[in-house]
C-alpha cells in the first residue's frame, strides 16, 4: 500500500486529526507554521495543510519533490504561488463557504456596532458615566438605509439576506456574477454608482490583482458624506491612509474593520480612531466554523490523495456541483484521443482545436481540453505531466489551443471533435464519444470511419485499399505469435487510402513493425500502448 | 370604441438600443475595437431597412469579435446613456401592474444586465445569445473570475432576433399565455415590423429619427424624454392611480409632452381621442 505523509502546519481540531489517524495509509506530521521548519519537513510530504500564517512559494516548493496537494484552511490563496505549484502539477485546494456565515454575521456585528457606537458607549458606562452626552451617543438605524455590497459571492449574499431582514435597500457591484442567479431584491449597479448611493459600503471580494487597492482616495471621495465603511474581507483592498483621512475629516461617519493591510496592524492609522470599531481578524473565528473547516480540509485532502474526489481544487477544471466521478470518463476519453493523435503526428504540434457537441458534453470543454493536452504531452514528457500542469506545459511549447465550431467530422450527437494542426501544415481530425457515458470510443479519424475503444496495445496502420492486405498482415503477425484482438478499417473510398487500427493482445517486436513498413501497400505503421486504468 | 376614451395596454415591449439607451450597443463595441466605420455603416443600413439584419449580423460580429468583458463595458455604457426618464417610466409601469419586456437585437450579456438595472426581470428580456471561446487567454486559471471576461466571441445563435422580420415572433413567444393588449415602442424598422402583432406601435425618434418609422408608426414620439409612453399606455385611469405617488411627476411630464408637438399621431381620430381623454375638465 502506498503510504502518504500529510504535513500539518497549522491548528487543526482533534476530531479532524482522529479522522486522519483512522486511515491506515496516512502518516501525520505536525510542525510549527514557520517557513524554515516546514521547508525542512517537506521532502517526504505528499500533502501540506496550512492557513494564512506562511507563504508557500516557489523556493519552498523546490524542497517538495513528492508534494501532490497544498490545502489551505481559508478561502484565499494569495500567499500560495499558484503558478509555481501548477507548473509542478501540485493541486491547490481551499475551503470556501465554510466560514461564510461566520464572516457574514461579523459584518452585521460591525455594522450595528459602528452605527450604535457600541465601543464608545460601552466604555463610557464602564468608566461610570450613565448619560454622558446623549447627543454624542446618538446612533443611526439600519432600517431604510442603503447598503452597497462590493462582491456578491457567498459572504456577500449572506450579508444581503440579513440586510433585507433589517429593511435595507441592497445595491451590489459584482462584474462576475451571472444576472440570473441574483435575488430580485438586490440591485446590481456599477462601482461608482454604488459608492455614490450607499449609506454603508461593505467589501466581500477576494484579494486579487484587480481588487488590490480598489478602495483608494479616489474611490472614497465618491462615497456619500456620512457613509460608513465595513471591511471583513482583506486589508490590502483598502488604502488605509486614505480611509483614515476620510474618517478624520468627517467625510465618512464610521468604519468597522476586521482585516488590515498588515497583520498585526502595528502601524495602521485606523487603530484608535474614535469612529472606528476594529477587531483582530476574527471574522471566521467561531466554534462552528473552526470545527467545520478542520473536518472539511482533512476530508478533501484524503479524497484527493486516494484519487476519490477533487473538491475545491483551484487549479483543476472541476465544475461546480459536478463530482469527479462524472467528469472522469470524459477526461479519460479525451486523454486517449490525445495519445492516439500524438502517435499519428509526424511533425510537432502547432495548434489544437476542440469542438464539443451535445448536451452530455456541454460545459465540459475545459476538462476535455485538459485531458487531450495530457494525452498529447505524455509521450513527450512522461510522468511530469498531469491534469494540473498540462495546459501550462502546452502553452510553454507554444501550442495554440482554441475552441472551434463546425469542424468537419462525424455528425453524431454527443461527441468531441479534436483537430490538430502540425508544423508541416498537416491537419488531423478525430472524433470520440462515450458509450453509456463510460466506454470511450473513437469513431472517426480524418475521413475514416472507425469504431474502437483505444486501450491496450494498438497498431495504427495506413495502407492502400487493395486485396490481400488483411491476409498478409495477419500472416506476418501470426508468424510472430501476436494475436489480433480486433481489426478496424476505415477507407476513403474503393481503391483509395485506408487507415486500420488493430488491437493486439501483446506488443509487436520492433523488427515486425519494420517488416510491416516494407510491405508495398503499407503507407505507415506504428504502435502504441494505452494504459486502461 | 368610445371616442373620448383612449384604450390602455397591458404588455409593454421596449426596444433597447436608441430607445431605452441613446447608444447602439454594437457600434459601441466597434468603437472599443476601432472598427466603428465599417460596423456603423452596416448597422444603419439594417436599421433603415436597406439590408436584412441576417446579412449584417454575422459580419459585424466577425469584424468585432468581442470578449465577455467588453460586453460588460457596453452594459455600463447603456446605463450611462440611458434615455431621459426611461428608469422612471419603467418603474411607473410596474407600479401600474403592467408587464414590461425588452426585445433587442443587441447582445444578451449587455442588454440583460442593463435591463436588470431598470428592474426588468431577466426572463422578460430577449436579446441575441452568444457563444464564447472558453479556451481564450490563460483559461487554465480557473480560480480567477476575470479569465471569463477574456473569453472571445465564437458564434452567435441565429434566431428571430437576427433577422429583420423576427421581432413579431419574439413578441408572440414572450407574451405566451399572458392576456392583454400589447404595446411596442422602438426606433428601428425591425421594431416597426411588430405592428402586425401589437395593438399599438409607437415609434421613438428621440435619439435617431428614421423617416420610414416616422411615416409608418401610428404614434411617433419626437421628444428626448420617453415619458409620453406612460399616458399612451395607461391613459387617464393610469394618471388617477399615480397621483400622490413618486410616479406622478413623470406621468405629468408625459401628458404634457404628448399633448404638445412632441408626439405625432398618424390618424387624426386617434389624436382627438387622446387629446379629449386628457382635456376633460375635473
Amino acid at each position: 500500500m502506498t503510504q502518504y505523509t500529510i504535513l500539518i502546519a497549522t491548528e487543526v481540531t482533534e476530531e479532524a486529526k482522529a479522522l486522519l489517524r483512522a486511515a491506515d495509509d496516512i502518516i501525520v506530521k505536525e510542525v510549527a507554521p514557520k517557513t524554515a521548519v516546514v521547508r525542512d519537513n517537506l521532502h517526504d510530504a505528499h500533502a501540506l495543510i496550512t492557513r494564512d500564517e506562511m507563504r508557500v512559494d516557489a523556493p519552498m516548493l523546490e524542497h517538495a519533490p513528492n508534494l501532490k496537494v497544498v490545502a489551505r484552511m481559508s478561502v484565499g490563496f494569495h500567499n500560495v504561488d499558484v503558478e509555481a505549484a501548477t507548473k509542478r502539477g501540485i493541486l491547490i485546494m481551499n475551503t470556501p463557504g465554510v466560514s461564510a456565515i461566520a464572516a457574514g454575521e461579523h459584518t452585521l456585528t460591525l455594522m450595528l456596532a459602528v452605527s450604535r457606537r457600541i465601543p464608545t458607549v460601552h466604555n463610557s458606562l464602564r468608566e461610570g458615566y450613565w448619560l454622558l452626552d446623549r447627543s454624542r451617543q446618538v446612533g443611526t438605524q439600519l432600517y431604510d438605509k442603503t447598503i452597497g455590497l462590493i462582491g456578491l459571492g457567498r459572504v456577500g449574499a449572506i450579508v444581503a439576506q440579513r440586510c433585507l431582514a433589517f429593511g435595507m435597500t441592497i445595491l451590489a457591484y459584482d462584474p462576475y456574477i451571472s444576472e440570473d442567479s441574483v435575488d430580485d431584491r438586490i440591485q446590481l449597479v456599477g462601482f461608482k454608482e454604488l459608492l455614490q448611493h450607499s449609506d454603508f459600503v461593505s467589501l466581500h471580494v477576494p484579494l486579487t490583482r484587480e481588487t488590490e487597492g480598489m478602495l483608494n482616495a479616489e474611490s472614497i471621495a465618491q462615497m456619500k458624506i456620512g457613509a460608513r465603511f465595513i471591511n471583513t474581507a482583506h486589508g490590502l483592498i483598502v488604502d488605509e491612509h486614505a480611509l483614515a483621512e476620510a474618517l478624520k475629516s468627517g467625510h465618512l461617519a464610521g468604519a468597522g474593520i476586521d482585516a488590515f493591510s498588515e497583520e498585526p496592524p502595528y502601524n495602521s492609522p485606523l487603530i484608535g480612531l474614535d469612529n472606528v470599531v476594529h477587531t483582530p481578524h476574527v471574522g471566521d473565528n467561531t466554534v462552528e466554523a473552526t470545527q467545520d473547516i478542520s473536518l472539511r480540509v482533512v476530508r478533501q485532502v484524503l479524497d484527493a490523495l486516494h484519487d476519490k474526489d477533487y473538491r475545491n481544487v483551484i487549479n483543476l477544471p472541476m465544475l461546480p456541483g459536478v463530482d469527479y466521478e462524472t467528469i472522469r470518463p470524459y477526461m479519460r476519453l479525451a486523454e486517449r484521443m490525445g495519445l492516439l493523435l500524438h502517435s499519428l503526428s509526424r511533425t510537432p504540434i502547432r495548434r489544437v482545436a476542440l469542438e464539443v457537441r451535445g448536451n452530455d458534453m456541454s460545459g465540459l470543454i475545459k476538462p476535455l481540453t485538459v485531458g487531450v493536452l495530457k494525452g498529447l504531452l505524455q509521450p513527450i514528457l512522461g510522468a511530469k505531466v498531469n491534469s494540473v500542469n498540462a495546459p501550462l506545459l502546452a502553452n510553454e511549447r507554444g501550442w495554440q489551443i482554441t475552441q472551434a465550431k463546425g469542424l468537419r467530422a462525424a455528425a453524431y450527437s454527443n461527441v468531441i471533435n479534436l483537430q490538430v494542426t502540425l508544423d508541416d501544415g498537416e491537419i488531423i481530425t478525430m472524433t470520440g464519444a462515450l458509450l453509456d457515458k463510460s466506454e470511450p470510443y473513437v469513431i472517426q479519424i480524418n475521413q475514416y470511419r472507425m469504431n474502437f475503444v483505444p486501450h491496450g496495445h494498438l497498431l495504427l496502420m495506413g495502407s492502400y485499399d487493395k486485396p490481400g492486405v488483411i491476409g498478409r498482415v495477419g500472416t506476418l503477425l501470426s508468424e510472430n505469435n501476436v494475436n489480433i484482438a480486433g481489426w478496424y478499417t476505415g477507407r476513403a473510398g474503393p481503391g483509395g487510402n485506408t487507415l486500420s487500427v488493430l488491437t493486439l493482445d501483446e506488443a509487436l517486436p520492433e523488427n515486425v513493425i519494420y517488416e510491416l513498413e516494407q510491405l508495398d501497400f503499407i503507407r505507415h505503421a506504428h504502435q502504441l500502448w494505452i494504459n486502461s486504468d | 370604441m368610445n371616442k373620448d376614451r383612449w384604450a390602455t395596454y397591458d404588455l409593454i415591449f421596449f426596444d433597447c438600443d436608441s430607445t431605452l439607451s441613446t447608444i447602439e450597443g454594437i457600434d459601441e463595441l466597434a468603437k472599443l475595437k476601432g472598427k466603428e466605420g465599417r460596423v456603423g455603416l452596416l448597422t444603419n443600413k439594417a436599421m433603415d431597412g436597406d439590408l436584412d439584419l441576417s446579412d449584417v449580423y454575422g459580419k459585424r460580429l466577425q469584424a468585432i469579435r468581442p470578449t465577455r468583458g467588453q460586453l460588460k463595458i457596453v452594459e455600463e455604457r447603456y446605463a450611462e446613456t440611458i434615455v431621459e426618464d426611461a428608469q422612471e417610466v419603467i418603474a411607473a409601469l410596474h407600479f401600474l401592474g403592467k408587464k414590461v419586456f425588452i426585445i433587442s437585437g443587441g447582445l444578451v450579456d449587455a442588454v440583460r444586465g442593463f435591463g436588470r438595472r431598470l428592474g426588468v426581470a431577466p426572463q422578460n428580456i430577449r436579446a441575441v445569445e452568444l457563444e464564447y471561446n472558453e479556451l481564450s487567454g490563460e483559461w487554465w486559471h480557473y480560480h480567477e473570475p476575470k479569465i471569463q471576461h477574456e473569453q472571445r466571441y465564437l458564434e452567435y445563435i441565429a434566431d428571430s432576433l437576427t433577422i429583420s422580420s423576427g421581432k413579431p415572433n419574439i413578441i408572440n413567444e414572450l407574451a405566451g399565455d399572458s392576456h392583454g393588449r400589447r404595446f411596442m415602442v422602438g426606433d428601428g424598422s425591425s421594431d416597426l415590423a411588430t405592428q402586425t402583432v401589437v395593438d399599438l406601435f409607437v415609434g421613438y425618434g428621440g435619439v435617431v429619427s428614421r423617416d420610414k418609422v416616422k411615416n409608418e408608426s401610428a404614434v411617433f414620439i419626437q421628444s428626448l424624454s420617453i415619458a409620453p409612453v406612460l399616458p399612451l399606455v395607461a391613459g387617464k385611469l393610469g394618471y388617477e392611480k399615480v397621483k400622490n405617488t413618486v410616479h406622478q411627476a413623470v406621468y405629468e411630464k408625459g401628458i404634457h409632452l404628448a399633448l404638445s408637438q412632441a408626439v405625432l399621431f398618424k390618424d387624426t381620430t386617434s389624436h382627438e381621442t387622446f387629446t379629449n381623454t386628457f382635456n376633460i375638465q375635473e
